[in-house]
């Protein structure tokens, strides 16, 4: 991924307004004929129009500068910056409109398409060959399986942990089914549209039909942070209180744990205080920040026991699991050292699969790579459909 | 013993038609859909193209009921599943690294420039070997429970079997349809068609075929890199032949390496490939003409059966 310089774009869409003339009345024909970010082929071009006194794209893409300054077209209040993308790439990001001293952050008002987020909406850029996956929309063809609230107090986090649980529409009395227990599970339902995955993957038999438990954190960052506390309540608490409720497998290979960036690191630390007790990892983006000489790192103290954890592995990588199924956005900053712990996580599980999307750390770049992860862990009966 | 006719994927059923037709038969046709599963009784369409008046044995429903309905055996059932499941797993873990030494064997002798000969047999005899054990476990546990649990002890199950029996027995053929290949050996086991089947016709399409068979073998272009493997046994109405239904979609015939291997797993059965079009028919003496079928040779070459053989 590289920034061009401005006159990139001027070879396309830009081109020919200039040689239109650049005016109010061809600016509007060029916005009304085109979606905005302009894509064409690699060349993405942001586009800003009105009186600023400068305009940037706040983004969290490594390798590009942050932020993306937009450049004006002569005597226009059309702003503009061309980056160039690999096919397939999805970008969010919001745009900083500066007047004077003030700094307004907003998003792009020539795009309608928006993520949401827990911390805010996003605009989003998708390059050339980008398609939200068919199976990350609802499909009303496919039977939904049925979310349900559980509380119980939790002894271990010392709190009511509350969960959704996600049953199949399909549940067959001579079945037992495999468990998954998700980490930050309103984020995933809300912003990942982990239901309608579930619901699509089962009802093309892509993946197991499985019950899936959503967790909700409460203190996330310390309990999702290495916690002691928090692995005992997964594997002494949550995991037998399902498997007594529900007909599940209740064998190492019929539990497996997911999560992403800090709830990553949190599956990671459950799956090693209880070696053996689950049989995959669902693992997205995981907040592995570690390091190599001293103990100084730059995620302030939160990040201390994740550092301490993920040192430990790195230093004796203990064999825990069957399977670990890996993710991450080439464009988040941490995607090296997701690229890094490669190697430390072969050591841990039979066997890794590791899946790179040109996404950010964002959760609709989780979501897209959720098939990837769950019928590889959870293999659906497709192969014995016939016509 | 049936006379029994294996159709590849038979579309909207006029295949199954004119098998009909030539049969001879005209008394009521007996349908199998429960490969179909949920689906199972949105059969009018086929039932239209037999020319109406056809009997649905309801094996899906039968089985859903059975499962309802005796408790206890639905809950051995799944401790039984939960074990069968585990072996699977464990044969396709085994599978995956015996497959991947014969590709290695294979390499290596490529790269020596020699032949790979004795070494690829042996690497090639693993598989099989791994096969035939996976087949006997399952048989084995299924055989334990069926002599702990003895079906036709348990009166859910004992009913549906007489009434199936008592369906077939006033129908002149018997048709069976594909879809969820597992799920439908499922049901004819626990149905016990094989027995109600006298000396009637079977028409067996796609997975129907798979299903009547001796065993069942899955193959497809698995995403998650699973690797052909044996399913388990059909109700073995036809024998000697190991069906392939909708081949040129799961196969890629130019692969040679994986046909030569998937055939020498099969021996000495035929590993007969069903698309649509395709079929076999088996005479009462259980006798195949495979004269026009397609079948993988052991050098992985697709020939006619008598080249193959």
């Amino acid at each position: 991924m590289t920034t061009t310089s401005p006159k990139a774009p001027q070879r396309r869409a830009l081109t020919k307004l200039r040689a239109e003339g650049v005016s109010a009345a061809a600016i509007d024909r060029l916005l009304a004929a085109t979606r905005v970010p302009l894509v064409e082929g690699a060349a993405c071009t942001f586009l800003f129009r009105g009186h600023a006194d400068g305009v940037a794209v706040e983004h969290a893409v490594s390798g590009l500068p942050a932020p993306l300054q937009l450049k004006r077209l002569r005597r226009s209040d059309l702003w503009y910056a061309s980056i160039e993308l690999p096919a397939g790439s999805r970008v969010e990001y919001r745009l900083l409109v500066r007047h004077g001293d003030r700094i307004e952050n907003i998003l792009d008002p020539l795009n309608p398409e928006i993520a949401t987020g827990p911390v805010g909406t996003t605009s989003v850029l998708r390059a050339q060959g980008y398609e939200t996956p068919s199976w990350a929309l609802a499909d009303p063809s496919a039977v939904p399986g049925e979310l349900t609230d559980i509380d119980l107090h939790s002894r271990a986090l010392r709190r009511d942990a509350h969960l959704t649980l996600y049953t199949p529409a399909r549940m067959r009395r001579d079945d037992r089914l495999p468990l998954l227990i998700v980490h930050d599970g309103g984020d995933y339902l809300a912003h990942a549209s982990f239901a309608a995955v579930l619901d699509n993957l089962m009802d093309q038999r892509r993946m197991a039909d499985c019950v899936v438990a959503f967790t909700h954190p409460g203190d996330r960052l310390k309990e999702y942070g290495a916690s002691a506390a928090h692995s005992r309540f997964l594997t002494a608490e949550l995991v037998p209180l399902l498997e007594q409720r529900f007909p599940l497998r209740a064998d190492p290979a019929g539990r497996v744990l997911a999560g992403a960036s800090f709830g990553a690191i949190a599956a990671l630390t459950a799956a090693v205080r209880a070696p053996g007790f689950y049989g995959g990892l669902l693992l997205q983006s995981a907040s592995f920040l570690y390091t190599v000489v001293g103990h100084e790192h730059p995620g302030g103290p939160v990040f201390d026991p994740v550092v301490r954890f993920v040192n430990a592995i790195r230093a004796q990588p203990p064999a825990v699991v069957e399977q670990i199924f890996l993710s991450y956005g080439a464009f988040e900053p941490s995607a090296q050292r997701n690229l890094a712990m490669v190697d430390v996580l072969r050591r841990m599980a039979d066997e890794v699969r590791v899946v790179e999307s040109l996404d950010g750390h964002t959760w609709t770049g989780w979501r897209d790579r959720l098939a990837d992860g769950l019928s590889w862990l959870f293999p659906g009966e497709q192969r014995f459909l016939y016509p | 013993m049936s006379v029994a006719v294996l159709l590849g994927p038979a579309g909207d059923g006029a295949a199954v038609a004119r098998e009909l037709a030539a049969l001879g038969v005209s008394a009521p046709v007996a349908l199998v859909t429960a490969g179909w599963e949920e689906r199972e009784r949105n059969d009018a369409d086929l039932d239209r193209m037999l020319g109406g008046g056809t009997r649905n044995l309801g094996l899906f429903g039968r089985r859903l009921d059975i499962l309802e309905s005796d408790v206890e055996y639905a809950e051995e059932m799944r401790r039984v599943r939960t074990l069968l499941t585990q072996l699977r797993e464990v044969y396709l873990v085994q599978l995956r690294h015996a497959l991947r030494g014969v590709e290695a064997v294979r390499q290596h002798a490529a790269g020596a420039r020699r032949l790979s000969g004795v070494q690829l047999d042996e690497a090639i005899e693993t598989v099989r070997g791994l096969d035939e054990r996976h087949a006997t476990r399952l048989a084995a546990v299924l055989g334990e429970f069926y002599t702990t649990h003895p079906p036709h002890q348990r009166p859910a199950i004992a009913a549906h079997r007489d009434a199936v029996a008592a369906m077939v027995a006033d129908c002149a053929a018997v048709v069976i349809a594909g879809g969820h290949v597992a799920v439908l050996t499922d049901c004819l086991h626990i149905c016990n068609l094989g027995s109600s089947l006298g000396d009637r016709p079977v028409v067996a399409v796609s997975s129907g075929a798979m299903a009547i068979a001796e065993r069942v073998m899955v193959i497809d272009s698995d995403p998650t890199g699973r690797p052909d493997e044996v399913l388990g046994a059909g109700i073995g109405v036809v024998r000697g032949v190991v069906p392939l239904p909708a081949a040129a979609s799961r196969l890629r015939f130019d692969d040679r390496n994986r046909l030569a291997v998937l055939a020498r797993r099969l021996a000495p059965r035929a590993c007969v490939l069903l698309d649509e079009g395709d079929r076999i028919a088996f005479a009462q003496n259980g006798v195949a003409d495979l004269g026009p079928a397609r079948v993988v040779a052991p050098d992985g070459t697709i020939r006619g059966a008598a080249e193959a053989a």
